[in-house]
C-alpha cells in the first residue's frame, strides 16, 4: 500500500502549505492585519462554538473582502492543476494543459457570450455562465483532438502536433473573444479580465458556483485514476488489461473540461497552472495518478493563491492580471520543458 | 480455447483477412508466419477483440468474445502488442502490478496486503533487483521482459504475442522465448506468437500457420511444414531447409541476391 503512504505524506504536507498560504494571503494587504487575526476570523466561521471578539471592521475585511478572493483562487488553482494532470496523462503529452490546448480560450469565449447576451439564463440561472464555458471549452477540445488526429493520419506524427493544433484553436478562439469584447460596451478592464484572468471583485457566490463542479470533477477523476495509470501505457495496453477505453476516455475528458470551463467562467484565462504544477508534482511524488491528482489539486490551490497575492501586492495600489503572473512563471518553464523533453516530442 | 471462425476483415473495400479459421488450444504454442502485409497483425487484433471482424466470430472458452466484460476478457487473454511497453515513469514493480488490474475489485485497494502474485512474478522473471527502477530507464530488451512479467501477473489462459523479439539481440530473443515457453508449460497456456524469424518459430512452436494475402495457406508442425516449397509459396523466396545438427529441428538458410527483383515488385504493391 505504497501509494496510500505516499498520498498521506505528500497530501499532508501540501495541505499544510495550502493553509499557510491562505493565512498569509488573507493577512497581507493595505489594511494592517495579522495572521492570528485571520485565524480567529476563520475559526469563528467554521467552528460553531468559537466567537470572534476582535474588531468588526477587521472581521469584515478578512471575511467579506479577502477570504472570498483567496478561496476562489484556491478553487481555480485546484481545478486547473487537476485538469492539467488528466490532459497530460490521457493525451500522453508532457506539454498538454487546459491553456495550451485552447480549452481555456474556448471556455472564456463561451462565458463571454453567456454574460454579454444573457442567453439561457432563464433556464440555468447562476450556472448559466459555467455551462456555456464548459460547452465551448469542450468544443475547443474536440476541435483540437480532431485536428491532431487528421494531421496524424497524414503521418505528421508526434505529440507536437497536438500542441500545434492547440495553438491554432487558441488563436482562433482568442481572436473571437477579443472581437466580441471589443464590440461590447463593457469597459476595458473587463476585457483585460477575460484575456489574462483576474480574481478581483469576486464574491463568495463565485466560489459557491465553482465548488460543486470542482468536487464532482475531482471525485470522478480520482475514482478513475487507477484506469488513468493504465492508460499512460497506451490505449491498446489499457484495453488488454480490461479497461473500457472509450468510456473511460470520454468521462475523463468531460470531467477535466468541466473543471476547466467552470474555473474559467469565474476567473478568465489563467495559463500554465495546469502545466507547471503536475510536472513538479510528478517529480516530487511520482507518476501514480492516485497520488498525483489530489496532491496536484492541493498544491495548485496553494500556487494560485500565492500568484494572486503577488498580482495584488507587487505593484500596489495597481493590480496585475493574475494570468500575467502565472505566465511569467509558466512560459519559461514551458521553454525549459521543450528543451529537456524534446526527445519525447519528436 | 480461443477460436476464430470464418473471420474476414476489409479496409477500404480490400480484404486484409479473408475467411480465416483458427484454433488455439490449451497447452500449445502456435506460430503465425507470413510476409509483411499478409494479415498477421490484423488477425491478432481480431482474436484479441481489439477490432471486430466484418464477418465471422471469435469464440473464447465456448463463449463469443464480444459477450465478455472488459475485465473478464482480460482475466483470460493477455496480449503483448508489437510496439512494446512505452517508456513510462512507473517503476518495474508498479507496471507488473498493473497486470493485476483485471483481478482487482473496486475496493481491493483497501486490502493492506500487497498482491503476492506480483512478488511471485518478479522473482520468477528475475526482476526483483530492478523492481524500483523506472521503466523509462530500461533498455528495450529489459522493457520487453517487464511487459511479459506484467502479462504473467495477469494470469491469463491465453497469451497472444505480436513479434515479441523484434529489435532484440539474440541473447535477449532466446531468453524471452525460453521464459515464455517455460511459463506456457507450467500453466498449460494457449499461446499464439507472430514470428518474423522462421528459425526461432521452428524451435519454439508446436504448430505453425503460414499466412499469405489474408488467408492461412498452410498449417502443420514445424517438422513437416517448414520446407523449401512452403517458403517459395509463401515468401516468393528460394531457400534451403536443413536440419539443426543438435536439435534436429528444420532451419531455413537464405541465398541472397537471387530474389531482389521479385521482392521489390511485391513491396510496391504493399505500399
Amino acid at each position: 500500500m505504497n501509494w496510500l503512504v505516499r498520498l498521506s505524506w505528500h497530501g499532508g504536507i501540501w495541505t499544510g502549505v495550502l493553509l499557510l498560504m491562505v493565512m498569509l494571503a488573507a493577512s497581507w494587504g493595505s489594511a494592517d492585519i495579522t495572521i492570528p487575526d485571520v485565524w480567529r476570523v476563520i475559526r469563528a466561521h467554521i467552528w460553531p462554538l468559537a466567537v470572534d471578539s476582535g474588531d468588526p471592521a477587521t472581521h469584515a475585511i478578512i471575511w467579506e473582502i479577502r477570504m472570498p478572493r483567496v478561496v476562489l483562487a484556491g478553487l481555480v488553482g485546484a481545478a486547473l492543476a487537476g485538469a492539467g494532470v488528466v490532459f497530460q496523462g490521457l493525451l500522453r503529452n508532457p506539454l498538454a494543459d487546459p491553456y495550451v490546448l485552447g480549452v481555456s480560450s474556448g471556455a472564456a469565449l463561451g462565458a463571454a457570450v453567456a454574460i454579454l447576451t444573457g442567453w439561457g439564463i432563464a433556464w440555468f440561472g447562476v450556472w448559466n455562465t459555467s455551462i456555456w464555458a464548459f460547452l465551448a471549452g469542450l468544443f475547443a477540445l474536440l476541435l483540437v483532438i480532431w485536428l491532431s488526429k487528421a494531421a496524424a493520419a497524414r503521418s505528421l506524427s508526434g505529440s507536437g502536433i497536438l500542441i500545434l493544433s492547440g495553438v491554432v484553436v487558441q488563436a482562433l478562439f482568442g481572436a473571437m473573444l477579443t472581437y466580441i469584447l471589443s464590440i461590447s460596451e463593457e469597459q476595458l478592464q473587463r476585457i483585460q479580465f477575460w484575456l489574462m484572468g483576474s480574481l478581483s471583485m469576486r464574491e463568495w457566490s463565485h466560489s459557491a458556483v465553482l465548488f460543486p463542479f470542482l468536487i464532482t470533477g475531482l471525485g470522478v477523476l480520482w475514482c478513475l485514476s487507477p484506469r488513468l495509470n493504465l492508460l499512460t501505457l497506451g490505449e491498446r495496453e489499457a484495453y488488454h488489461l480490461g479497461v473500457p477505453v472509450e468510456r473511460t476516455r470520454t468521462i475523463l475528458l468531460l470531467a477535466a473540461t468541466l473543471m476547466t470551463g467552470t474555473a474559467v467562467a469565474v476567473s478568465g484565462i489563467i495559463g500554465f497552472v495546469g502545466l507547471v504544477i503536475p510536472h513538479i508534482q510528478r517529480l516530487l511524488c511520482g507518476p501514480d495518478h492516485r497520488v498525483l491528482l489530489p496532491v496536484s489539486a492541493l498544491s495548485g490551490a496553494a500556487f494560485l493563491i500565492g500568484a494572486d497575492l503577488l498580482a495584488r501586492v507587487a505593484m500596489e495600489p495597481r493590480e496585475i492580471p493574475i494570468g500575467v503572473v502565472t505566465a511569467f512563471i509558466g512560459a519559461p518553464f514551458f521553454a525549459w520543458l521543450l528543451r529537456s523533453k524534446s526527445n519525447q516530442l519528436s | 480455447m480461443l477460436q476464430g471462425i470464418g473471420l474476414s476483415k476489409n479496409f477500404q473495400g480490400k480484404y486484409v483477412i479473408r475467411d480465416v479459421d483458427i484454433t488455439v488450444r490449451r497447452g500449445e504454442i502456435i506460430g503465425l508466419i507470413g510476409p509483411n502485409g499478409s494479415g498477421k497483425t490484423t488477425l491478432v487484433r481480431l482474436l484479441s477483440g481489439e477490432e471486430t471482424p466484418d464477418s465471422g466470430q471469435v469464440v473464447l472458452e465456448g463463449k463469443p468474445l464480444v459477450a465478455f466484460a472488459a475485465k473478464e476478457r482480460a482475466q483470460r487473454v493477455a496480449v503483448l502488442p508489437q510496439e512494446g511497453l512505452s517508456p513510462v515513469a512507473f517503476t518495474v514493480q508498479e507496471v507488473v502490478a498493473m497486470g493485476r488490474y483485471p483481478h482487482e475489485s473496486a475496493w481491493s485497494w483497501l486490502e493492506r496486503r500487497m498482491d503476492s502474485m506480483v512478488e511471485t512474478v518478479l522473482t520468477k522473471t528475475g526482476l526483483t533487483e530492478d523492481r524500483h527502477r523506472p521503466v523509462q530507464h530500461l533498455s528495450g530488451g529489459q522493457r520487453q521482459r517487464v511487459a511479459i512479467a506484467k502479462a504473467m501477473a495477469q494470469e491469463p489462459h491465453c497469451f497472444i504475442l505480436d513479434e515479441p523479439t523484434t529489435y532484440m539481440d539474440i541473447a535477449h530473443q532466446i531468453a524471452v522465448l525460453d521464459e515464455i515457453k517455460e511459463w506456457q508449460r507450467e500453466r498449460e497456456l494457449a499461446v499464439l506468437v507472430v514470428f518474423h524469424d522462421l528459425n526461432l518459430a521452428a524451435h519454439y512452436c508446436d504448430r505453425i500457420l503460414a499466412m499469405k494475402d489474408g488467408r492461412i495457406v498452410r498449417e502443420g508442425p514445424p517438422d513437416s511444414l517448414l520446407t523449401a516449397s512452403l517458403i517459395r509459396e509463401v515468401y516468393d523466396v528460394d531457400a534451403a531447409v536443413i536440419r539443426h545438427p543438435v536439435t534436429g529441428v528444420p532451419q531455413v538458410l537464405l541465398s541472397p541476391g537471387e530474389t531482389t527483383v521479385s521482392l521489390l515488385s511485391r513491396s510496391r504493391t504493399i505500399g
